[in-house]
């Protein structure tokens, strides 16, 4: 291992802009996700306010974006917000503040390194990102605005005859400068683990958030390509005038619209476990650390974690059930699909396992990872109707969809994401976050988020086609309208909520209390730190005796905890490494 | 003695020599899913075609086939000389002209290529003419690309190989594994695209 440490930057521009340093990294990608979720965030309240309010142009906002058209969303711009909204919240929010951000800021403080593998490549991955964010950005200016053909950007509805302007190919590149960003992190995240554990550090005795994180990164590693080669093929239709996507029942020369479904959802399909896998760690750890309690089966969850990394790459043909395929092809995905229900179950088991009989610590984290287990009880169960079959075909493009997906891995991530937040937050800035205020923005976020997405499947079940901007034109959709009203109410007040969030963030950062090194009471290795670390994070690499989740060992009096890096002779006593 | 050099059988790899062979290889594997995505493209296309190629495209002329087979043998002859040039310690500039040997390849390999699509335009045969056409511009060009860029690639490693070759001042110890890393990783690189070459002959000229 290369034992020396190397010198603080010392200018602001190395320091904070084109950084080295994994921790400042990633800051900025978390800084950059905050920020994409306010963003797709209001285009949400925007989207929900069209369906419930026809004609009512949205508060404040309305008029000064729409002027136009006297602050209603028309119905093309209808379809550029959700198209935005998905794409914007799935690669520009949940992307980079649980695996840019907290996989650069976990990965190498929780296995005992000093910085990532590669750190350059870890610089460019961030700066490959924001290129890919000023394409994005970009598109809404060009004439045409952004891409309007939905966030899986089917064609025909995405090829030049419907999204006639620039805005799609800008979404294209945006795609495939998010691959090149995510193949960099994922080659340096995945090398890191494999190299860079501090000694005694075996496998299983990472903690699960890096579990998490690396199966991430495998799956980013082989995956996000396809969708790159898919947007490759896509970008030479549009430009070149190829055929590849061109669909002859529209005179075109016949290329094939459903090669397109297939690559995007081998690719969708591992990708929704790229999205949730970290969230999964996250709070497979943290159940743990805030029941004082080891976590129960670690080992088996970490293999269930394996086995759902591996069959998440066999089942995309669900997202394809209505495409016509064979039936032997579908009941195969469809048998599939329903294995990954076993190694979720056995992890899930193990989260109510670890809680049970805990001396829980509700603190703000530990509300967060009880609400991910909530919601995503909920969004799993509700993908049972949609893996088989039978249902599927019912449900497929309405409501029930976007109600599921969204429980799933945009509710459990967003819930993973504070949760991570909360947790880290004093490590990372080296203040506490308020607690209280942490309380009522999670049970005013809880709530409504629950309301809104089982509404949508309530709805979805009902009918609701998915991207209908309104429910008036449609006679069996009519009777929806008050219940989508309501979706409405909580969606708002959903999206109010996240004020107390940004209020504690930044008075937190700025004045909040002045956080102690391990102010949870938790035995992975940052926590033996200062908070914040020093650039070169630890100045001896620890040696490791202890799992991540040593809680209640009967040889320590005085407290219920001991650090991995504690020597097994004395633990307790802070060990050798303590600062 | 240098600490860590290319060649494992006979010193040990330095840490950061490990790292990067191991980065390299995810790196490939991962760039390696967008040739195969390409692939699975062409074979989704092509089985639903009931001729292939389609009966209003002409059969590929002779001279380009002649080309493809030259390329192809190009490109493991370039293999078998990169493999030459790194199969023993980088101190001599021996292994400089080796790699001069694989970029010959290499170059006579691109002009080859587009002497390909010249003489395919020339009787009118466009990317835009079909989904046949598409993908044979499609899965050549991505490769030529990949030769371009690997070409690059050995214009840069140059300075720190002829460092190495102890010709000009003698690297620093750190230095040198540096240059002998750019060095194997950008030849890991080149005998990807070798690979990636045969799989994309096989599946534009025979399937």
């Amino acid at each position: 291992m290369d034992d020396h440490i190397h010198p603080e930057p010392t200018s602001f521009i190395s320091k904070y802009i084109f950084s080295h340093d994994h921790k400042v990294i990633a800051k900025q990608f978390i800084f950059l996700g905050l920020f994409g979720l306010l963003f797709g965030g209001v285009m949400a309240m925007i989207i929900r306010w069209t369906i419930a309010y026809p004609g009512e142009p949205f508060p404040v906002l309305g008029k000064l974006l729409f002027s136009d058209t006297n602050g209603l969303l028309s119905n093309d711009r209808y379809a550029m917000f959700f198209t935005m909204h998905g794409t914007i919240m799935i690669f520009f929010a949940i992307t980079p503040i649980l695996i840019g951000g907290f996989g650069n800021f976990t990965i190498p403080l929780m296995i005992g390194a000093r910085d990532m593998a590669f750190p350059t490549l870890n610089m460019l991955s961030f700066w490959a990102y924001f290129v890919s964010v000023l394409f994005l950005a970009g598109s809404f200016f060009v004439p045409g605005g952004a891409s309007a053909g939905g966030w899986v950007a089917y064609p025909p509805l995405a090829s030049t005859q419907f999204q006639a302007g620039w805005g799609h190919t800008f979404w294209l590149f945006a795609i495939y400068f998010v691959g090149a960003s995510s193949t960099m992190g994922a080659i340096n995240y995945i090398t890191t683990v494999i190299r860079l554990r501090a000694p005694g550090m075996g496998w299983f005795d990472m903690p699960l958030t890096i579990w998490g994180l690396w199966l991430t990164a495998v799956l980013n590693a082989l995956f996000l390509p396809v969708l790159t080669g898919g947007a490759i093929l896509m970008i030479l239709d549009r430009v070149a005038g190829t055929h590849f996507y061109t669909a002859a029942s529209l005179g075109q020369k016949g290329g094939d619209p459903i090669l397109w479904q297939h690559l995007f959802w081998i690719f969708g399909h591992p990708e929704v476990y790229i999205l949730i896998l970290p969230a999964w760690g996250i709070v497979s750890d943290l159940l743990s650390f805030f029941s004082r309690k080891p976590a129960f089966g670690y080992r088996v969850t970490a293999c269930a974690m394996i086995a759902i990394t591996i069959l998440s790459a066999l089942v995309y043909g669900h997202h394809m059930f209505t495409t016509g395929m064979s039936p032997m092809l579908s009941e195969s995905f469809q048998i599939l699909t329903m294995i990954i229900s076993i190694p979720a179950a056995i992890f899930f088991e193990n989260w109510l396992h670890t809680i049970w009989h805990g001396q829980i610590r509700l603190a703000t984290p530990m509300l967060f990872s009880l609400g991910l287990v909530f919601v995503f009880g909920l969004g799993g169960l509700s993908g049972l109707y949609l893996g088989s079959i039978a249902t599927d075909l019912y449900l497929h493009d309405t409501y029930f969809v976007v109600g599921h997906f969204h429980l799933t891995m945009a509710a459990a991530v967003l819930f993973g994401s504070f949760a991570a937040i909360y947790f880290w937050f004093p490590k990372m800035f080296g203040r506490m976050m308020n607690d209280t205020l942490g309380k009522i923005h999670f049970w005013l976020s809880v709530v409504p988020l629950t309301a809104v997405f089982v509404g949508m499947l309530i709805v979805g079940y009902a009918g609701h086609h998915r991207r209908t901007p309104s429910l008036q034109a449609y006679e069996y959709l009519k009777p929806l309208q008050q219940m989508n009203v309501w979706i409405t109410v909580a969606a708002l007040s959903l999206g109010a909520a996240q004020v107390l969030f940004i209020i504690n963030f930044f008075m937190s950062l700025f004045a909040g209390p002045k956080a102690p090194n391990n102010p949870w009471g938790v035995g992975t290795l940052e926590w033996m730190l200062p908070s914040p670390p020093k650039y070169y994070n630890f100045e001896k690499i620890p040696n490791i005796y202890y799992g991540p989740h040593e809680y209640g060992n009967p040889s320590v009096k005085d407290r219920d905890w001991v650090g991995q890096w504690e020597d097994p002779k004395n633990p307790g006593s802070g060990g050798p490494n303590a600062h | 003695m240098i600490a860590g050099t290319v060649d494992s059988k006979r010193v040990a790899l330095a840490p950061r020599a490990i790292d990067a062979r191991i980065g390299m290889m995810l790196f490939l594997a991962s760039w390696g899913m967008v040739f195969l995505t390409l692939f699975f493209s062409y074979a989704v296309l092509r089985f639903q075609a009931p001729v292939w190629p389609p009966a209003d495209v002409p059969p590929l002329p002779t001279n380009v086939k002649i080309f493809a087979w030259t390329n192809t043998i190009l490109m493991i002859v370039s293999s078998v000389f990169l493999k030459n040039a790194f199969g023993r310690r980088l101190n001599s500039p021996r292994s400089i002209v080796f790699v001069g040997a694989t970029m010959l390849c290499g170059l006579v390999f691109l002009f080859l290529q587009i002497e390909t699509w010249l003489e395919l335009w020339r009787p009118g045969m466009y990317m835009s003419d079909g989904t046949y056409q598409s993908l044979f511009y499609l899965l050549t060009g991505f490769h030529a690309l990949h030769v371009a860029a690997g070409l690059l690639l050995f214009i840069w490693t140059l300075p720190g190989l002829r460092a190495l070759a102890g010709i000009g001042p003698r690297p620093t110890a750190d230095r040198a594994i540096h240059y002998e890393v750019r060095a194997y990783s950008v030849s890991m690189f080149w005998h990807f695209v070798d690979v990636a070459w045969l799989a994309t002959f096989a599946v534009v000229y025979f399937t």
